[in-house]
């Protein structure tokens, strides 16, 4: 119970710093602390719906929404979120539920150490210096895509824009697909609107908003109709995150912005490492291999260590620099900026 | 919290109409805007100024006066804006104000600095007062050294000079558009200024106490006066070596005359030219000048207490002449004498001295022949060697360091000392040496300074990447360029690919004295940025590694720490840099600027959020903009920016605004070969750091991701805040009444991207805009250009430019993979190829696009 208040307060503090990166280490901190991975998943996809629900804010910037681009994005997104849902599913039903668990682990630790790693990229890049060279494995030929103008062509009049209907199918459907497998995916989105289908920033945001709401209802009535949603774990992780998400609302304002990045950087690489030490056990509890009682113990702890001392990290840095604030008061006034320069 | 609810109480209270709030509100920002433009010319101003100028000028204090008040205007306005919520600011407004006062009277205070001085009176703290040659020499007559009795014109007594003539405004004028690599303008320009100089009366205190000295030493009215120039910072820390002019043998009528030369010797070009490329404000070197009793000399010459051309061997180097005035460049005696006691001759040179120069006795000088018997003779005695000797290295023991020093030796014997100063020692560099036993990287190229050096590589693309090339490196660079003079002091080497021996820049290589080698082939390339290499720029060759020694101490003198100004501390300095930051609040300014900026950001800020808030709450007043353009413009019309049937409609049409800045805008933002559209490319790895940065990026800017765009207009304004995508872009402008108050003013801010392609595509903005005449600033990804008093045509065509690279540079950070892709654009742009079609010469980033391309042509 107290795990998953703390996980809450991460999952906030995060999404306070950074934004929708918060949810990152929701799903696989819930499976770390012993939940199944597709009552984690549908847990968290009402946890983000409760999330999203409660901004006065965002409600009125719906107002923007492109219809006919969100409803051929919702169709894919929908059939996404089966999509995912249904392969965690057949799984569990087919094999057990540790094999649903090792293929949600396996997504989780694919996405985010593709993540971290462009987290990192992008923190070694500077302005003087340029990233280094991508080596996404369609380097070249892919370099530059083509794929916005493969027929059909659509024109969207509210975003005035003339695209491949192709693109905007399966811009939806990985939403969906990720949305459905771990609850993730309105991180690709925004961007892939604005920059791939180069769609005006309002109209991104507010059609993103509703896409995600309608993976968010559709998900969590998909997910409960089949008993895959834990109302009391939800109920505590909500509790921790609204403290978290103040406390990083807070932070951002306090602290720079390149220890923000590099600590999100730390808290997702630990994720991962977390989630691959729990992959043992998973194949353990689905009896694939024996591990003695003494391995499972080492693991098991070692993997919440790793994923509790990147969220031991974030809370001292937004703690301390709170505290750090308030103390330095007064020598700001006497002295002037002290982190006014431009990083 | 209780700010907040306070906004909301305050919301409800019975109102005027919506429309006519936001106008006012309007017209606040554009108060607040027009305030805030003001006081940015100003501090710029002020910040030449400072540099030029004592505080104590009149024109210095009007300037402080209207920005004060600008400033306050500012605060002010963002006060009604924003309801109070940064009272502070005035009050921190008002401790500013005082403190500047205070320093403007104190400066006054000082005025009363003495006109002149005897070299008796000189104190060690002077050096400022009377120049660093005067404060030297009155130190050494203390010390009881031999030299002449004189009297200094003090800096103050140039300041009344130059204040009189109207020369610092002018100055000032001519010094901002300044160009000193053109050095037929630099030459016209100083030539003006002497003039000037020359042509300045003189103001009769100064008059009065040469007059007043020279009663003092009690002379004969026959007696002459060398004058020689001790420029303030001269013979110190910087040498200014033989810059400025001196008269010797000036009959005392003839003094005045002979202080107007030589202070306009202060503008000879290279003097100009000197100064300004080492960052000397023209503030610090004023020019005091020195009055010396003639000494009618037998002999005279120079001593180095180091062999300059080898300045490890224990060895002090006398040179001397018949006559008076010998500087070396004749022939002469050279004799090298030991060190040590006794100072026995180590080597003697006596050269064949045929002519010498001699006092005139109604003033002047006379090259005149020498008797025979004396030509081959030694101008010194061996006695007068060993005295000479002994004086030097006492010399050089009481300063410290090496001396050059000046003497002579009187008709009666007498020895003299005329001037002492530091001895700049250039290690090895004038023996021959052999060569490394390595192989060169890079061999070829053409000397234009010869010299062995090592260094570490630094590769500069552009001007911009001189800016910081660490001290003592072998800056390697494609082409020359004006601007590289300003880091020829700080660099070790140079080694240019292309570049002209002929020149402006190989002249200002050889007058820095820099090892450097230009045509060195594809060096850019060959050499590694950040290895160390040894440069010999004599033999043309650069080797890999550490072979010779860094620089760091030759030209280190030419490196001068200013101290901060006082007035610029609490004026122009700027340290409220980051909006994020905890610190960017009213009680950390420190500077007028500091709050300018402060309040600039917070008027944006409230202005976007108060009109946020009444448009969720209350539509009227603002309509939509319906076009084929995928941006939702909010368009307010703030009086005449409509035509009258659109005034009661909730939509307008681009056609019925008539304001004329929005509609040349419009022109370039519909123009029909731009494209709002996505890009028809989308490069992966920019896709992928859009992505990365999109997870980690809280909407850290003032305006959210996704906030209205916004339009005000008026028939002759425009003020367009828009949020395009993950970009910020603000357009103010004003056309149509008369050209002195045409503006236009544009920022532009972020983008998805990292930090390295958004820089690159803020420098795309810039080279565009500066093509059509904006100046531009650019920090990190920061763009700020502005244009002021272009006739209408001129302005609307220019307004346009803006609207057109508004719709090219959205989602270019993306592309922005290198430096040549970023100018492969600008040139693209310039050409009219809005649409980016790849061409023949576009670099290999653009090339593989163009790949894709040729196949869909097929």
């Amino acid at each position: 119970m107290v795990g998953l208040v703390a996980l809450g307060l991460i999952g906030g503090i995060l999404g306070g710093f950074v934004g929708g990166g918060g949810a990152f280490v929701m799903v696989p901190g819930m499976m770390s602390l012993g939940g199944e991975g597709l009552a984690s998943v549908g847990s968290n996809l009402l946890h983000r719906l409760g999330r999203m629900t409660t901004s006065a804010r965002r409600r009125a910037a719906l107002r923007r929404v492109d219809w006919k681009l969100l409803v051929l994005l919702a169709i894919p997104s929908v059939a996404g979120v089966e999509v995912g849902r249904l392969a965690s599913a057949v799984l569990r039903a087919r094999l057990g539920p540790a094999a649903a668990d090792l293929y949600i682990s396996v997504v989780v630790i694919v996405v985010l150490a593709a993540v971290a790693r462009m987290l990192v990229r992008d923190l070694l890049s500077s302005r003087r210096r340029p990233p280094a060279a991508s080596r996404l494995s369609l380097k070249g030929v892919m370099q530059h895509l083509r794929p916005l103008h493969v027929p059909p062509v659509i024109r969207f009049p509210v975003s005035s824009v003339v695209v491949s209907l192709w693109l905007v199918l399966g811009i939806g459907f990985a939403a969906g697909w990720f949305g459905g497998t771990i609850a993730l995916g309105g991180f690709l989105t925004v961007p892939a609107m604005i920059y791939l289908l180069g769609a005006p920033a309002s109209a991104a945001i507010a059609t993103d908003l509703a896409l995600v709401l309608i993976i968010g209802v559709y998900g969590t009535v998909s997910f409960a109709a089949r008993g895959h949603v834990d109302l009391r774990a939800t109920l505590l992780l909500y509790f921790g995150s609204i403290v978290g998400f103040q406390l990083g609302m807070l932070g951002t304002r306090l602290v720079r912005e390149v220890p923000v990045r590099v600590v999100t950087c730390v808290v997702i690489g630990l994720v991962v490492v977390s989630r691959l030490l729990a992959l043992p056990l998973v194949g353990a509890a689905g009896g694939w291999f024996a591990l003695g009682g003494g391995t499972r113990t080492a693991l098991h702890v070692a993997s919440l260590v790793a994923l509790f001392a990147g969220g031991a990290l974030l809370v001292v840095m937004v703690v301390g620099a709170v505290v750090r604030a308030v103390w330095d008061g007064a020598a700001h006034d006497a002295y002037g900026a002290v982190g006014g320069e431009e990083d | 919290m209780l700010e907040w609810l306070y906004g909301r109480t305050r919301g409800r209270q019975p109102r005027e109409p919506a429309g006519e709030r936001l106008a006012r509100r309007y017209a606040q920002l554009r108060e607040a805007l027009a305030a805030n433009n003001d006081a940015l010319e100003l501090i710029t101003e002020l910040e030449n100024d400072l540099l030029l100028l004592p505080i104590r000028d009149p024109q210095v204090r009007d300037r402080v006066e209207r920005l004060l008040v600008r400033c306050s205007d500012l605060v002010g306005a963002l006060d009604r804006l924003s309801g109070s919520r940064f009272g502070d600011l005035a009050t921190v407004l008002g401790a500013i104000r005082h403190e500047v006062g205070g320093l403007l009277a104190g400066a006054a205070a000082a005025e009363t600095g003495a006109v002149s001085c005897a070299l008796t009176e000189v104190g060690d703290g002077d050096a400022g007062l009377v120049g660093c040659k005067a404060a030297n020499l009155a130190r050494l007559q203390v010390s009881g050294f031999p030299v002449p009795e004189g009297f200094v014109l003090t800096t103050v007594a140039y300041h009344q000079l130059a204040s009189g003539s109207g020369l610092n405004e002018r100055l000032r004028r001519v010094l901002r558009r300044l160009d000193v690599t053109d050095l037929e303008a630099l030459d016209q320009v100083a030539r003006d200024l002497r003039e000037l100089v020359l042509a300045a009366p003189l103001p009769a205190p100064i008059e009065a106490s040469i007059r007043a000295q020279l009663r003092r030493l009690m002379c004969r009215a026959s007696e002459p006066f060398a004058v020689r120039s001790s420029a303030a910072g001269e013979d110190g820390v910087l040498t200014f070596a033989g810059q400025f002019d001196s008269r010797i043998n000036v009959p005392q009528e003839q003094l005045v005359q002979a202080y107007r030369e030589v202070c306009a010797s202060r503008f000879n070009a290279r003097a100009i030219a000197y100064r300004q490329s080492i960052g000397v404000a023209e503030i610090d070197g004023p020019m005091a000048v020195l009055f010396l009793r003639m000494v009618d000399a037998r002999s005279s010459g120079v001593i180095y207490t180091r062999d300059p051309s080898d300045p490890r061997a224990d060895a002090v180097l006398v040179t001397s002449a018949w006559g008076a005035g010998f500087t070396g460049a004749s022939a002469g005696d050279r004799f090298l004498l030991a060190r040590q006691r006794r100072h026995p001759v180590v080597t003697r040179q006596v050269g064949l001295k045929s002519s010498q120069t001699v006092l005139m006795p109604a003033g002047g000088t006379r090259e005149e022949a020498v008797p025979t018997t004396l030509a081959a003779a030694p101008s010194v005695a061996d006695g007068e060697l060993e005295e000479l000797a002994a004086l030097a290295l006492r010399l050089e023991r009481i300063f410290g360091t090496p001396q050059d020093v000046e003497w002579a030796i009187d008709r009666a014997g007498q020895l003299w000392v005329l001037q002492a100063r530091p001895l700049r020692l250039s290690p090895d560099r004038a023996r021959v040496q052999r060569a490394p036993r390595v192989a060169p990287l890079l061999t070829g190229g053409i000397t234009i300074y010869p010299g062995r050096v090592s260094g570490p590589v630094h590769v500069a693309d552009s001007a911009r990447d001189l800016a910081h090339v660490p001290a003592g490196a072998v800056a390697v660079l494609r082409h020359t360029c004006p601007e590289c003079v300003k880091f020829l002091p700080r660099i070790g080497g140079l080694v240019v690919d292309f570049g002209n021996p002929a020149g402006h820049a190989a002249a200002l290589i050889r007058e820095f004295h820099v090892p450097a080698l230009f045509e060195a082939g594809e060096a850019t390339l060959r050499l590694a940025p950040g290895t160390m290499v040894s440069l010999d720029a004599a033999a043309r060759r650069v080797y890999p590694g550490q072979l010779f020694a860094t620089e760091g101490g030759d030209r280190q003198h030419l490196r001068h720490s200013r101290a901060p100004h006082p007035l610029g501390e609490r004026i122009t300095a700027l340290r409220l840099l980051n909006p994020k930051a905890w610190s960017f609040r009213p009680a950390s300014c420190r500077s007028v600027h500091d709050i300018v900026r402060f309040a600039h950001e917070k008027v944006i800020e409230t202005v976007f959020s108060l009109v946020d808030d009444e448009f969720a709450e209350v539509d009227s007043g603002i309509k939509l903009l319906e076009s084929q353009v995928p941006i939702d413009l909010h368009v307010l019309d703030l009086g005449g920016g409509l035509v009258p049937e659109a005034r009661d409609a909730s939509r307008v049409r681009p056609d019925q605004i008539c304001s004329i800045p929005f509609r040349a805008l419009w022109h370039g933002m519909s123009h029909p070969e731009v494209s709002w559209a996505g890009r028809e490319y989308v490069s992966l790895s920019g896709f992928a750091s859009v992505v990365a940065r999109a997870m980690t990026d809280r909407a850290t800017e003032s305006r959210e991701l996704g906030a209205r765009s916004y339009v005000a207009i008026g028939a002759d304004y425009v003020n367009l805040n828009s949020r395009l995508a993950y970009h910020y872009a603000m357009i103010d402008a004003c056309v149509g009444g008369h050209q002195g108050s045409n503006f236009v003013n544009f920022r532009f801010k972020g983008g998805g991207a990292d930090p390295y392609r958004k820089n690159l595509r803020a420098r795309f903005i810039e080279e565009c805009l500066r093509q059509w005449g904006y100046s531009v600033d650019v920090r990190q990804d920061l763009v700020n250009a502005w244009l002021k008093r272009y006739p209408r045509a001129a302005t609307e065509e220019r307004l346009d430019v803006v609207g057109r690279l508004m719709a090219c540079s959205r989602q270019l950070d993306m592309f922005m993979a290198s430096e040549a892709t970023m100018r492969w654009y600008v040139a693209q742009f310039m050409s009219g190829n809005y649409r980016f079609r790849v061409t023949d010469d576009a670099p290999a980033e653009v090339a593989v696009r163009g790949a894709a391309q040729a196949r869909r042509d097929r």
